[in-house]
């Protein structure tokens, strides 16, 4: 009896034991089967970096495929022909970069719940509420017309499952161990996803929303002098004073007045200071070598893994290297022997809010004096371990209403009862093909005729070739527009709100072989005022754009090692032209008031700033004084315009305006207007600065190690769960986000490539990161030692086989079975 | 001797199945060996505790420490061969636990 009571017991308390080694407790691994060092998470240490040589066998492909990956584990891929090639492109990039290409395409559709369950709700309904699987949906139809693209995303479909099918539990990624789940089989709407993600983080933005808020308070006048766009004297990214001979008209503007009717909302969302990307291209007359150059350094969230991945595409009629999206068949920025590519968000306007009339039902929509009925889109989102909730998102010709009421829920800077036109939920657009033409492309034109296929996002191409050209060529859907259509919340009731058509992709704003020996973009304004339309306000500064447009003048016998300096400068431009004056202002103001309380240090502190080099160098006091300087300096200067409006979305002009308003220059007096008198320029430098010295030292002490500015802006890299221990710490580098090395916290250059257009074709690059994305292995991180330190990487595009072999040892044959 | 064996059991068993597979090689070991029940516990957990420990000590070695210093960070452990520590005792536990169902087990049907 006793002995049958403690069999129970024990028995019972055994498998009480492995069901809960067995679970998930919150977020933490079910700990037997997550530490079992021969199935779990210690098996992901034994993964090698780059694979041992040897064979493969695989159903699908016609011929063999020969993968020779280098010593920081970049594939080159040869094949025989397309379809074979992109199948090893999806086998390889699965092999790498699974379980972020299986995460990122699930944030694309508004999937993210199914796997980290109820926490991720709030964000898979904005992302349903904004259109993401509407527009993939809408992408994937077009791609189905296009059936040569189809092949290629089926083969890297099919690549990529190959991929899966062989795997075992063992060897899944680090993150489903540590997430507890499964890789699920890859699609084509995966790869459609990741474009709509793309364009998501690139272009779904507007600020109509906080500027209409600012209308109400201030008037019309007021915010369009405070957001003006384009700026007396500074460079655009196309050359001032191009002609543009065009006989399109843009649209009338609607002749009424429309007072939009929201109410108040309190809807803050933080809008991080712009960081944005650059790149530029010198031409062969300016080059000592006389071949053309090239760079390109996009920056984005620095996350890990890498949104990066590089490879070589080998086949006959193409040979491309460069970076792509995990994900993604082709190459999104790289080069070829005859090309070099790199682009940047363009800044100009592709989202428009619109006010909706709605019905009591909310089931039509007030429109030309008629009630329209508002098309439902049912909206099923899985989520783990809870079941499938529905949402219906409510659709205007306009495109998707995000909320009707904040009963429920909200995210992000979106007013109820609005709809939003999105480029990216528009026809026209077929980005695959686009890069798929780019890739071979040997010329401008071969380039321009596939850019035009992508109208979503819209981006900044700048463009070198072996021929000696080099352009600047704009893309994307850009909706027609009276002057300064879409600034402000538009009436979703009259049709002269509605998007009339596209400019044509011709009249983009383009340059080719200008003048001035060079072109250059950094996210800001297209074209001076002589441009026929209007494209928006809301660009970058020009601070990145003129140190790198006046380096760029300077070089006349320009070579690879300037465009790495460049692309490494760390330049503060407010700093050289406009801290002496402050310094200036500040002395005579404390001259005159000699009793005016300072801090301890602040005379140091002024010295420290006079003797500063004006570089952003991660281990300068100066840097942290004057950009937290300039910082409080912008929130005292527009404090008195923004009180009023402290529960509202509401915006801060940008430090150009700021710096002409404390200067007493245009729009001074609309300023002064508002509130009564010019701003006291001196005191508010003095206060400002009184009130930083103070804050840095309470919380950091005396000016020493602890003021640094790597401390404060050093970059560093995140992991896309935003998990601690799987990202870094900050990183000593220079620049800050207005300097060409735009580095600020998780934000930075996310891949910098460099190129001599010669014959062959010379080119470096590196991104922060590894190819494998294994935190259990070193190539989970291993090129970010050299990002930091400003080093570059060879990239070698193979013409043959044989050549790659002779250069690397690992090669990986796929064989035909 | 006895927890040698039971631990190539586990070490065979888990090639083919899931972790919780140690659980039957501890509960055989329990019923093969004729021992007291705490020894049958003590044979279990070391076993178990030794394979799981040998293993990831391996892997810590051939990785120089990286994923256990990650995994350490991770769970807030000072250190990295803690984790193996962790490790190897969350597997000796299941092992002891099995054992001594095991050991009551032939005590109760087998006899």
């Amino acid at each position: 009896m006793r002995t049958q009571i403690k069999f129970s017991f024990f028995f019972v308390l055994t498998i009480a034991t492995l069901i809960l080694f067995n679970s998930r407790l919150g977020q933490i691994p079910p700990p037997g089967k997550f530490l079992d060092p021969i199935n779990g998470i210690w098996q992901n240490a034994l993964i090698p970096d780059i694979p041992d040589s040897g064979e493969i066998l695989a159903e699908f492909i016609s011929e063999d495929i020969k993968i020779v990956f280098n010593e920081r584990g970049v594939p080159h891929i040869f094949a025989q022909n397309d379809r074979d090639l992109y199948f090893a492109a999806g086998y390889v990039t699965a092999m790498h970069r699974f379980w972020q290409m299986e995460f990122t395409a699930h944030a694309g559709l508004g999937r993210v719940s199914e796997i980290v369950g109820e926490r991720a709700v709030e964000f898979d309904r904005y992302l349903r509420r904004v259109g993401m699987t509407y527009g993939a949906e809408k992408l994937y139809d077009l791609m189905l017309k296009d059936a040569e693209m189809m092949t290629i995303l089926e083969a890297y479909t099919t690549g990529v499952n190959a991929w899966i099918s062989q795997l075992k539990p063992r060897q899944y990624p680090f993150e489903y161990k540590l997430l507890d789940y499964e890789p699920q089989p890859w699609s084509p709407m995966k790869t459609i996803a990741m474009v709509m993600n793309i364009s998501r983080t690139l272009s779904l933005r507007t600020q109509a929303n906080n500027l209409t808020h600012m209308k109400a308070i201030w008037g019309r006048d007021a915010v369009m002098a405070f957001f003006p766009g384009y700026y007396e004297g500074a460079e655009p990214i196309i050359n001032s004073n191009t002609e543009w001979n065009f006989n399109l008209q843009p649209p009338q503007p609607p002749e009424g007045k429309f007072i939009p009717q929201f109410v108040f909302e309190n809807l803050l969302e933080d809008i991080p200071e712009g960081i944005g990307s650059n790149n530029w291209a010198v031409s062969p007359a300016r080059s000592k070598t006389g071949n053309a150059l090239f760079a390109a350094d996009p920056h984005q969230p620095l996350n890990l893994p890498s949104m990066w991945y590089e490879m070589q595409l080998n086949a006959p009629g193409i040979n491309v290297y460069g970076v792509t999206l995990p994900g993604a068949p082709s190459i999104v920025m790289g080069f070829n022997n005859y090309i070099a590519w790199g682009n940047t968000a363009s800044m100009n306007f592709v989202v428009d809010m619109f006010e909706i009339e709605l019905d009591d039902e909310n089931l039509r929509y007030f429109y030309e004096n008629q009630w329209h009925p508002l098309k439902l889109r049912i909206e099923e989102i899985k989520v783990r371990g809870k079941g499938t909730i529905t949402d219906t998102v409510r659709y205007t010709h306009h495109g998707p209403v995000f909320y009707v009421d904040h009963d429920n829920f909200s995210f992000g800077n979106f007013p109820a009862g609005h709809a939003m036109s999105w480029t990216a939920l528009e026809p026209g657009n077929t980005p695959l093909r686009a890069l798929n033409i780019m890739n071979s492309a040997r010329d401008f034109s071969q380039f321009r005729e596939g850019l035009s296929n992508i109208g979503s996002p819209p981006q900044n191409y700048a463009f070198a070739s072996v021929d000696g050209d080099i352009a600047l060529q704009t893309n994307g859907l850009w909706p027609l527009r009276w002057k300064n259509q879409g600034v402000f919340i538009s009436d979703g009731r009259k049709a002269e709100y509605d998007w009339k058509g596209y400019i044509p992709f011709e009249k983009l704003p383009y340059e080719l072989n200008p003048q001035r020996g060079f072109i250059s973009s950094a996210n800001q304004v297209h074209t001076d005022t002589l441009y026929p339309f209007y494209y928006g306000w809301d660009f970058a500064t020009h601070a990145r754009a003129t140190i790198i447009n006046d380096e760029l003048r300077q070089l006349n016998n320009a070579t690879i090692k300037d465009m790495k300096a460049l692309q490494l400068n760390a330049s503060n431009h407010e700093a050289n032209k406009w801290l002496d004056a402050m310094i200036d202002s500040v002395s005579s103001f404390l001259q005159k008031h000699p009793d005016h309380q300072t801090e301890v240090q602040f005379y140091d502190i002024i010295d420290t700033l006079k003797y500063w080099n004006r570089q952003n160098e991660a281990s300068q006091i100066a840097p942290t004084v004057f950009i937290h300087w300039r910082n409080e300096i912008r929130k005292e200067l527009w404090e008195p315009i923004l009180e009023p409006l402290k529960d509202f979305p509401r915006l801060t002009p940008n430090l150009d305006i700021s710096f002409q308003v404390l200067n007493h220059k245009q729009p001074a007096d609309v300023y002064a207007d508002l509130i009564g008198h010019y701003p006291g320029t001196a005191e508010i430098f003095v206060n400002s600065l009184n009130r930083v010295i103070s804050k840095l030292s309470q919380e950091n002490g005396p000016p020493g190690e602890n003021w640094h500015w790597w401390r404060f802006n050093g970059p560093y890299l995140s992991h896309m769960l935003n998990i601690p221990s799987l990202g870094t710490g900050r990183m000593k580098v220079d620049g800050s986000s207005l300097s060409p090395n735009a580095v600020m916290n998780a934000f930075g250059p996310s891949w910098r490539m460099v190129a001599e257009m010669s014959q062959p074709v010379k080119v470096w690059g590196i991104y922060p990161g590894g190819q494998a994305a294994n935190p259990a292995t070193i190539g989970y991180n291993a090129f970010t030692n050299d990002w930091t330190e400003g080093n570059y990487y060879p990239l070698k595009l193979y013409d043959t086989f044989e050549e790659a072999a002779a250069d690397n040892e690992t090669i990986l044959w796929i064989k035909s079975k | 001797m006895k927890w040698i064996l039971t631990a190539l059991m586990a070490l065979i068993l888990q090639i083919f199945l899931p972790w919780w597979s140690i659980a039957i090689a501890g509960f055989i070991s329990g019923i093969i060996f004729t021992q007291k029940p705490g020894q049958a516990f003590l044979n279990g957990f070391s076993g178990i505790f030794a394979l799981w420990a040998a293993v990831s000590l391996y892997i810590y070695f051939v990785n120089q420490g990286l994923l256990a210093e990650r995994l350490a960070d991770l769970f807030s452990l000072p250190h990295g061969l803690l984790v193996i520590i962790l490790t190897a005792l969350i597997g000796g536990i299941c092992g002891g636990l099995s054992a001594v169902t095991g050991n009551y087990f032939s005590k109760l049907f087998l006899k």
